[in-house]
């Protein structure tokens, strides 16, 4: 390693002293006016899209242009490097997200690691941050269920007892885990599930509710870490479960021939308030949950508000493309903000379903949760594309451009945008503001402009039009008339010449 | 052979010859089941050779200022009304604007459950069917004055608008046999499911596709226009089948490719993007045409459908 002394001016040394304790001082003091603020933001995220409703919206953000801030590289792992971070969720200044064998926190300010938890390999869904017993809890799912590639059906989390899936079923590696956040250690016994979980984490109070693929609805008190009611809803669960006005709401997922729905279940004895079933059949996407309506998009390029109170459809408002299960709407100022899956933007009314604007960013977007950060929508995608597009015009104000591997699941915190990175770069990227950059205003190549359709049009269609008819008069003349009319036996009849060689050579 | 007559008669219907064929025999008239289940015409067809069909498609389309000009004009209005109506692109989709049904059906139910949903969407198909057979109705009576007659007139809209049943029944009757064809595509699924729509794509086409050319060109009815088409599709040794494979697949391979100009959401198409589709419509037209050359060809050796029975009177 290489050191590098340097000497400095006794006059300059105590100058320099007398500024270092002046900023120490000032340091000290703003972080102790900002300590409460600071807090906030950090319990601000503390879920998936920010909270339990899952609304993906701050009123005040880092503003656009950005740039990049720091970097945490988190190599991808598990069975041929598949498997990535999870979305982050915050607590305490540090960013939680769950890799495929270790829960692992970072730093929000510089990125640095502050702890790592090992866990048993699973899908990489969003832990819950939660205020519990006066302490921050992380928890977490963990475990494939004997599901993922090559590995064998057996636990290796050992099953508590009184905490057991169906009478007579074989226990599987799916439990609910849940952890200090201080200290890191296991606030009680891995609580067993029936299948793999991978609808992440929601809490509201003290409660975490979780979904299994084999379609049953976890609600676990994380003070005892103890079942409080589990529920069979009749098919997978892949998004997030939300949860909001003593209800907990998940999308079922349908196939090729079932239609999917939605369910309400009441928080307090997990018994069905309402269901709500499209007339498609295909899949549902993450819910969002505001203002007494649920927000869902469905297969049938739909997205659908549903009264939360029973389960009816308030509006439906059409998409070029649908939501995938894995993606969902973001809700902010009584505006619905979806993502389909080619990345096209959209806002629409939460009142009426009308549909205000639409950005279409043309990329892959599976994952797709647009966040509303201030007065900016943030989107990413799964080139690496970072944009922010204004709520008021849908007029694109920023674009990172792309590259860096997917970015997904935007964090908005204090003054930093956090975003996690798949593939080469895999990882954790903070983006902050960058003032010395400028803005853009980009309308939607959606939004009709005359004068490019008429102009382009003309520009392509002059020249075929001309050599084709060129090139017609010049064959036309050489080759002549299509058909001849010949009289045979007395009977006019169409001939040519090609059919005829035709005929002769066959 | 000789050419004799060099003058082109006022009508472009032609007496068939007789020529010792099964239709002089033939016991009973069917209807349009029948036309397909009925054993093929023993008639040995003297239809052109691909390659000289569609070279003669090709001349007569671009020797003809009015299927030229047509092309994109069509297309431009098309792309503006379905802009009107909320489409948001991709533009890519507008390759199958002028495509013959049963392909053309496959866009516009495409583009009909895109704009309206499912179930919406299947009601306002029957009206973008319609809308395909006016423009049908109205190409195919160019190209075969073109082909007959070496000029396309204002009588060709007029003619046009006289074969617009067939070309409507054309699009109905596709249109039915693609909802039969989804439905077995849902109960098999997978490979099977897309090979049974390729096939019902292929088989709707050898059918019908020369329905609205005997109309245009025979001033034949509906049902007749029908039932002929089916029987010269069913021509031995005409190579029809074939010739349908050969334009449904590439006409599908285009509409599904990716990369191609025009493949993102967006309602103001590029310079390429509209190059890409003036230049696919116009190759559909060549294919509108050349079935039309091919079924010219042989008009006067296609059957014509036997008598139908009439029950003895009771006395």
């Amino acid at each position: 390693m290489h050191t590098t002394r340097v000497t400095t001016h006794p006059r300059r040394r105590i100058r320099r002293l007398r500024a270092a304790a002046f900023a120490l001082a000032a340091a000290v003091c703003a972080l102790v006016l900002m300590g409460p603020a600071a807090a906030q933001v950090a319990t601000e995220w503390s879920q998936f899209q920010g909270g339990p409703a899952h609304p993906g919206a701050v009123s005040e953000a880092a503003a656009p242009p950005y740039v990049s801030e720091w970097t945490a590289a988190v190599p991808l792992a598990g069975p041929n490097d598949r498997y990535g971070l999870s979305a982050l969720v915050l607590g305490a200044d540090q960013a939680v997200a769950v890799g495929p064998e270790h829960v692992l926190g970072f730093d929000v300010v510089s990125g640095a690691p502050t702890f790592s938890v090992d866990r048993d390999f699973g899908p990489p869904v969003p832990a819950a941050v939660a205020e519990v017993g006066g302490r921050q809890v992380v928890a977490f799912t963990q475990g494939f269920a004997g599901s993922e590639p090559g590995a064998s059906a057996s636990p290796s989390t050992p099953t508590p007892s009184g905490a057991s899936p169906a009478p007579g079923a074989e226990p599987v590696d799916s439990h609910l885990a849940a952890f200090d956040l201080r200290t890191q250690e296991p606030l009680w016994d891995p609580v067993q599930l029936d299948d793999v979980s991978k609808t992440g984490v929601t809490v509201q109070g003290s409660v975490a509710y979780v979904g299994t693929d084999a379609g049953t609805v976890y609600a676990i008190d994380l003070t005892k870490g103890t079942i409080d009611w589990q529920v069979d809803v009749g098919g997978e669960l892949f998004s997030s479960l939300a949860a909001a006005e003593g209800l907990v709401v998940g999308g079922v997922a349908g196939d090729a021939r079932t239609p999917p729905s939605v369910v309400g279940l009441k928080s307090a004895d997990g018994s069905q308030s309402w269901k709500f079933e499209p007339p498609s059949a295909g899949l549902v996407s993450g819910i969002a949950i505001e203002d007494g309506r649920v927000f869902a998009g469905f297969s049938d390029t739909t997205l659908r508000a549903i009264d939360l109170g029973d389960g009816a459809e308030v509006w439906s408002s059409r998409l070029n493309a649908p939501i995938y299960p894995q993606a969902g709407p973001s809700v902010a100022g009584g505006a619905v903000y979806a993502l389909d899956v080619n990345a096209q933007l959209y806002r629409i009314d939460a009142a009426d379903g009308s549909r205000t604007w639409d950005f279409a960013l043309n990329a892959v977007t599976p994952r797709g949760w647009p966040v509303v950060a201030g007065s900016h929508v943030l989107v990413s995608t799964d080139e690496g594309r970072f944009v922010a597009i204004d709520v008021d015009d849908g007029h694109l104000v920023w674009d990172g451009g792309v590259g860096g591997g997917p970015l997904r699941w935007l964090v908005p915190t204090g003054d930093r945008i956090l975003g996690v990175r798949g593939a080469g770069a895999a990882g954790i990227e903070s983006f902050a503001s960058d003032p010395g950059a400028s803005l853009v205003d980009v309308a939607s190549p959606t939004v009709v402009d005359a004068g490019i359709i008429v102009r382009n049009f003309a520009i392509a269609a002059v020249p075929i039009v001309v050599l084709a008819l060129l090139l017609g008069g010049a064959l036309g003349r050489r080759m002549g008339p299509a058909f001849i009319i010949v009289d045979e036996d007395g009977a006019p009849s169409r001939a040519t010449q090609d059919a005829h060689e035709d005929q002769d050579e066959g | 052979m000789t050419n004799k007559n060099p003058k082109r008669p006022p009508t472009s219907y032609r007496a068939p010859r007789s020529n010792g064929s099964s239709a002089d025999v033939a016991p009973r008239r069917r209807g349009l089941l029948g036309n397909f289940l009925a054993p093929r015409p023993r008639v040995e067809s003297s239809m052109p050779k691909i390659p000289t069909s569609l070279w003669r498609g090709f001349i007569a389309v671009v020797s003809s200022p009015v299927l030229v000009l047509s092309v994109p004009l069509i297309l431009l209005v098309e792309w503006a009304a379905a802009v009107a109506l909320g489409f948001q692109g991709p533009f890519s989709v507008m390759a199958s604007a002028l495509a013959l049904p049963p392909v053309g059906t496959v866009f516009d139910g495409g583009l009909a459950t895109s704009l309206f949903g499912a179930q919406a969407g299947l009601v306002m198909l029957v009206a973008f069917v319609v809308l395909r057979a006016v423009i049908l109705g109205f190409l195919t009576a160019a190209a075969v004055q073109k082909l007959d007659e070496d000029h396309v007139s204002a009588a060709a809209l007029k003619r046009g608008v006289r074969i617009i049943p067939t070309t409507l029944a054309v699009g109905i009757t596709d249109m039915f046999i693609l909802t039969i064809s989804s439905i077995l595509v849902q109960i098999l699924g997978g490979a099977i499911g897309l090979l049974i729509q390729i096939a019902a794509l292929i088989f709707a086409l050898y059918l019908l596709v020369f329905a609205p050319v005997i109309a245009a060109s025979e001033h034949r009815g509906m049902p007749e226009s029908l039932g002929r088409s089916i029987r010269a599709g069913r021509m031995p040794g005409a190579g029809n089948l074939a010739f349908a494979a050969i334009y449904v697949i590439p006409a599908i391979v285009v509409s599904v490719i990716p990369g191609l100009p025009g493949k993102l959401v967006g309602v103001n198409p590029s310079v390429g993007s509209w190059a890409f589709a003036i230049v696919v419509n116009l190759i559909q037209v060549v294919f509108l045409t050349t079935f039309a050359f091919r079924y010219l060809s042989i008009a006067d050796e296609v059957p014509e459908a036997p008598a139908r029975e009439r029950p003895a009177r009771r006395r």
